[in-house]
């Protein structure tokens, strides 16, 4: 597969367009002509290739209201520039502000690559690149943190964006504060401009680099507690106790220094914790020295003459059969207790050892190997299952249980749970035309036939209440029709499912791993010991989202369940009642039913070892255009999702959200 | 090698063993009313663990108060660590609460017929999170520092057992009464301190001298502190 850079294409149709370009532009000779082409060509580029689309000084409004004053943007300056001597500590300060509100998106590097920077479409803006708004005046910056993508003209499509409007959550200070760190730091990818590198790496200079980039998540005295830290899940290590997770020695050893150095280059994917591979080797080294000294454990393992016995991969073997069915057998006695069967965490013990508040996290669902912190190669699973993770439940399969043939065994078998690849996202879901009844049933065998879509969802931090690490990261949908009736299918992991919904529908929880015979309780004797069902306190639930109506024009209702003059229609399933419901919304907190008469939707749920599974069904026309979204053919449907894990307290306008998507009907 | 053993073995002959006259011992009381806590249900695992495993994270006899762990700090304090063995047998950590001096040897077995999954809560000591299965070897595990270390199975979230790591040899558990007893020490001021799993700890200054000192401890204004899990 070749990937092609996105300024590449916009280079490419730029050529296209230049001649014509051009006309408008000069009179001469054409070697004139040619030469002023491709100077301003070459000058334009940077600008050009990254702005199209993007909004710029030129819409910004004459003046805004922000919390009922008028202030005009022409001419408004950062009134925190007038006291440079305080400039540091309000920058420090602006980026607590931005650790605490922007980084989720935005990124620690302020590129845009956030926890959920690419669960959102239009992606959140890259402040590092030379055209972002560090470019533009900071009135600029005010105005579009203040009023977010609502406040963005028509042709921005502010419906899409999911930067929210800080002017009820920020003060004005905290805005600008926020604008001196965004415009401070984001030239400063680097190593840090004011000082120089030192010729060997200095504890002095990694407190340097720690005080200055880690600070805000591992906190002043790297205790974990920096101002991201309650945001986070997992939390920012605490450096005091010398443990991280990914090490080559066994579990609860201090790790090597190399350990320490390729952590802090490549980060822990799925976490807040990016790479930083961008810092010069040196400064890095600086920091593993720095970490090393604020744990006492480092210092009393030289002190006692100890040596590290680290974890050796040996040679890849072949993938085998026989390898692989060894691989399942050990797995299930093993791993499935806490993994669950086919991986999703859905173990018999695992909900035992989960409590988020103390930062015991969900064991790895095992078939989205894009969220491994060390990787998905054979060889970093192999080290995993040898090493354990430390301050977790991972245990070390070490030499003593298992030789290093069954390890490979169980290395193969995990990585049938999972697609080889991450599924790329498409943003047109095709719902193809059928002959005879439409799938009811997410078990009936005709959605094996049906294109999957994968859609990425990103905690509701926009509004309070807010999910800031919401457990469902992502769907599956599938959707087809017969002309008359159209079927959606949706499939999503959550670990636990509510209760009670095993007494309206198939139900079907990982099993405890498997006991020797004589030692099994049979299902008949089981019942007697059960407590009776309770319902979760807050059901599951997912909602799908249409606008009322589709506007021809493009225009569509907000994305966070529309806006008072753009109602959205959403079928809402939960799983107590198990129903799916439809509703019409006019923003995050304005949702109606709608009255029972008028309840068309139908729905068929089931849950299978962490995966719950569902069908929404519904007939393509309806007698209230007003309030229920029309199908039409061949056209552009806007489609959005909303997803509540109910046992991590998700209610309301705490939930997992996507941007819009489209549907097309053939 | 032969000659320091056997040098070594007279001196212990010849040199009687430092053998002091004071000692102290008391009774660990609990008088609130107190719903002690239900015994486990074992669920799916009944066939191997038994129907019901105990609860032993508050157990009270009488007014007596088992398994408070009663440490002595105080100069010249030394002692031997020694080899301890913690058992998994019926889905229970068997002893529940031990104590041991630190460089103390802890050899943990597994009777069960089911996997178990030993992890431990430390910081000082290295921590471990090591798998048994059935028939497996035990695993030797050494304590280097004094810590109160949590032991748990992370596949049976009923189990739990606590080590506590001490920095002389000079301690005790008391037992079903409630009662404990630290002889053979030197006379001199200590600190003397119980803990409980659930009841936190306390502790009293004494002046030991030749004979028996009689230090009690009551918990009964303290609120047990029972996590669910």
């Amino acid at each position: 597969m070749i990937a092609i850079h996105p300024r590449l294409i916009a280079i490419k149709k730029l050529w296209k367009r230049f001649p014509k370009f051009m006309k408008f532009n000069s009179s001469g000779l054409p070697g004139f002509r040619a030469a002023c082409a491709i100077t301003a060509f070459l000058t334009l580029l940077p600008v050009w290739a990254h702005s199209a689309n993007l909004p710029s000084t030129g819409d910004m409004p004459e003046s805004i209201t922000v919390q009922g004053k008028t202030i005009a943007l022409k001419g408004l300056k950062n009134p925190l520039r007038q006291n440079p001597a305080s400039l540091s500590k309000n920058i420090k300060e602006g980026g607590e502000v931005y650790f605490r509100k922007c980084f989720f998106c935005h990124g620690d590097h302020l590129d845009g690559k956030g926890l959920f920077g690419n669960h959102f479409f239009p992606p959140p803006a890259d402040f590092t690149h030379q055209t972002s708004v560090t470019a533009l005046p900071e009135s600029y910056s005010y105005w579009r943190i203040m009023k977010g993508g609502q406040g963005l003209p028509e042709k921005y499509s502010p419906w899409d964006s999911a930067m929210p409007a800080w002017e009820n959550q920020l003060t004005e200070e905290e805005v600008w504060k926020v604008i001196l760190y965004i415009f401070a730091k984001a030239s400063e990818k680097g190593p840090l401009a004011k000082t120089a590198i030192p010729p060997e790496p200095t504890v002095e200079r990694g407190k340097e680099i720690h005080d200055e980039k880690c600070s805000y998540c591992h906190g002043d005295s790297g205790k974990g507690d920096g101002p991201s830290a309650k945001y986070s899940s997992p939390q920012p290590r605490n450096f005091s106790k010398s443990h991280i997770k990914i090490r080559s020695t066994p579990f609860g050893k201090i790790p090597t220094d190399q350990d320490i150095f390729d952590r802090i280059t490549l980060g822990m994917p799925g976490t807040t914790m990016p790479g930083w591979s961008h810092l010069p080797a040196s400064d890095r080294w600086s920091l593993v020295l720095y970490i090393k000294s604020l744990g006492r454990k480092f210092k009393r393992f030289v002190d006692k003459g100890k040596k590290h016995a680290p974890v050796v991969v040996p040679e890849l073997p072949p993938f085998t059969l026989e390898s692989l069915a060894s691989g399942k057998e050990l797995f299930l006695q093993n791993c499935s207790g806490c993994h669950g069967v086919m991986g999703r965490s859905d173990g018999a013990s695992t909900h035992k050892i989960v409590d988020l508040d103390s930062d015991s996290i969900w064991p790895r669902n095992l078939s989205k190997p894009w969220n491994f912190r060390r990787g998905n190669s054979r060889k970093q699973l192999f080290m995993t299952l040898r090493t354990g993770l430390s301050t977790t439940s991972m245990p070390r399969f070490s030499p003593r249980i298992f030789n290093d043939q069954k390890i490979w065994d169980i290395v193969h078998y995990v990585q049938t749970l999972s697609p080889s690849q991450k599924p790329t996202v498409k943003r047109t879901l095709a719902a193809k035309a059928m002959t005879g009844e439409v799938p009811q049933y997410p078990k009936d065998p005709a959605w094996k036939a049906v294109e999957p879509y994968f859609i990425p969802l990103g905690g509701q931090v926009l509004n309070s209440e807010k999910s800031y690490f919401p457990v469902v990261d992502n769907i599956i949908v599938k959707a087809i029709h017969n002309n008359d009736e159209i079927s959606i299918y949706i499939h999503w992991d959550d670990p636990t499912y509510d209760p009670i919904l095993a007494k309206t529908t198939s139900v079907e929880p990982s099993p405890a791993p498997p006991l020797p015979e004589h030692l099994r309780v049979e299902e008949s004797e089981k019942e007697e010991t059960e407590q009776s069902v309770e319902a979760q306190e807050f059901p599951d639930a997912i909602a799908v989202q249409f606008p009322n109506s589709v506007d021809e024009s493009g225009r569509k209702p907000y994305f966070l369940n529309g806006d008072s003059s753009h109602p959205v229609n959403l079928w809402k399933w939960q799983s107590n009642p198990n129903d799916a419901l439809e509703m019409n919304a006019t923003g995050l907190k304005n949702w109606t039913p709608q009255p029972k008469e008028d309840q068309l939707v139908f729905s068929k749920s089931a849950y299978r070892y962490g995966r719950y599974f569902l069908v929404l069904n519904r007939k393509l026309k309806t007698r209230d255009a007003d309030n229920d979204i029309q199908f039409p053919m061949n056209v552009k449907i806007p489609i959005a999702f909303n997803v509540w894990d109910g046992s991590q307290g998700e209610e309301g306008t705490k939930k997992a959200i996507s941007s819009w998507f489209d549907l097309v009907l053939e | 090698m032969m000659h320091r053993l056997i040098i070594s073995i007279l001196i212990s002959l010849l040199v009687p063993s430092a053998a002091y006259s004071g000692s102290i011992k008391g009774k660990i009381t609990y008088s609130s009313e107190v719903k002690l806590p239900k015994s486990f249900e074992t669920g799916k695992y009944k066939k191997a663990c038994g129907q019901n495993v105990p609860n032993e994270k508050l157990l009270v006899n009488d007014k007596g108060l088992m398994n408070v762990v009663v440490t002595i700090e105080g100069k010249k304090l030394a002692g031997k660590p020694g080899e301890y063995t913690l058992d998994q047998k019926g889905c229970r950590y068997a002893p529940h609460v031990m104590a041991m001096m630190k460089d103390s040897v802890l050899k943990i077995h597994s009777s069960d017929p089911i996997n178990h999954n030993l992890h431990s809560y430390s910081f000082d000591n290295d921590p471990v999170n090591v798998m048994f299965l059935p028939n497996q070897d035990d695993y030797d595990l050494e304590f280097e520092e004094p810590e109160i270390v949590k032991i748990e199975c992370d596949l049976h979230g009923w189990m739990s057992a606590w080590i506590i790591v001490t920095d002389n040899s000079f301690f005790d558990i008391s037992g079903k009464e409630g009662t404990y007893s630290i002889p053979d020490l030197p006379p001199g001021k200590y600190t003397v301190s119980a803990w409980h799993e659930v009841l936190g700890s306390k502790s009293q200054k004494v002046t030991v001298k030749d004979g028996d000192t009689e230090i009690n401890f009551d918990f009964s204004d303290v609120t047990p502190q029972i996590s669910k899990k």
